[in-house]
């Protein structure tokens, strides 16, 4: 199952426990224990927000405590239009994609950068023309992390987005506030780069 | 599609079928310590990257306005001052004088 509607569905299950409006009236009014709950209800979605695209010099408990203070201490701008896991989703993007702004090393891709297991990832994807099986999966996504590393942050987080966390254009656009077209043009161009990095590795592994 | 768009599809659906551990709660450490700031009523921590952009278009607009005073002063800056050459040539114009 797709990991993203594991967390709705845990999120759901918790959801169902907790009364989410209710919590966060509580959390306004300074009730620590409101907000002890609502911290652990949204913490598997800040947390997978955060692995996805944190920067590779900061710290994932950082980085999560930055957002669940922001989220605390802007509550009170949360107008219950959109649900609350949208909302937080976006803080949560914002605050990564800031971060990643900030730092400025784009890191030059090299055959000898490569685990032993991306390695074999990308010899694999060089010789065969099927779907990778299950147990490349691993290395894919290191790989992938270090491909979606040589990329300028906004492209990194658009493809983060689309294709590693599977949502659609229409949620992108939710989350960002970019519009549809401008995120299918920076996608396209994101892929195109990500292309050229991969074709450089595997032209390094052809003797 | 050509073949490097082929491989980087398969490549990123290979990645996105990694398991991805996503523990139920946060650490009671974390807990401790984004509620203690909470608590403590701060601002989320606003890291300098924040105003990074800030900082940049000031840096940019500072450099402009240096630019421009070095323009604008330069003749004083090189020194070729009319004044000067008025000191100079005052002694001749007094000897020239009926």
């Amino acid at each position: 199952m797709n990991v993203l509607v594991r967390e709705a569905a845990k999120a759901a299950q918790a959801a169902e426990v907790l009364d989410v409006a209710e919590c966060v009236k509580r959390v306004r009014r300074g009730e620590e224990d409101a907000a002890r709950s609502l911290l652990n209800h949204l913490f598997p979605l800040v947390l997978s927000v955060v692995r996805g695209h944190r920067p590779r010099r900061m710290s994932e408990d950082d980085l999560t405590q930055t957002i669940f203070v922001k989220v605390f201490t802007k509550l009170e701008q949360y107008s219950g239009a959109v649900p609350l896991e949208h909302w937080v989703s976006r803080i949560a993007v914002n605050t990564c994609l800031n971060a990643l702004q900030a730092e400025k090393i784009r890191p030059e891709l090299r055959w000898a950068d490569l685990t032993e297991e991306e390695e074999h990832v990308v010899q694999t994807l060089d010789t065969t023309a099927g779907e990778l099986e299950p147990g490349y999966s691993l290395g894919s996504r290191d790989l992938t992390d270090k491909l979606l590393d040589c990329l300028k942050p906004n492209d990194r987080l658009l493809v983060s987005l689309l294709h590693m966390e599977g949502r659609s254009v229409e949620e992108v656009k939710q989350i960002t506030g970019w519009n549809i077209s401008m995120i299918k043009v920076r996608a396209f161009r994101a892929r195109k780069r990500m292309r050229k990095h991969m074709e450089t590795l595997m032209k390094e592994n052809t003797p | 599609m050509n073949e490097s768009e082929h491989d980087l599809n398969r490549l990123l659906r290979s990645a996105a079928k990694a398991p991805k551990e996503t523990p139920d709660g946060p650490s009671p450490a974390l807990e401790q310590r984004i509620l203690a700031q909470w608590r403590s009523g701060a601002e989320a921590v606003e890291e300098w990257f924040t105003h990074l952009p800030l900082y940049r278009r000031a840096l940019v607009v500072a450099c402009g306005l240096t630019l421009v005073a070095l323009i604008v002063y330069f003749p004083d800056i090189t020194g070729d001052s009319a004044d000067e050459v008025d000191l100079v040539t005052t002694p001749l114009d007094m000897t020239s004088l009926p």
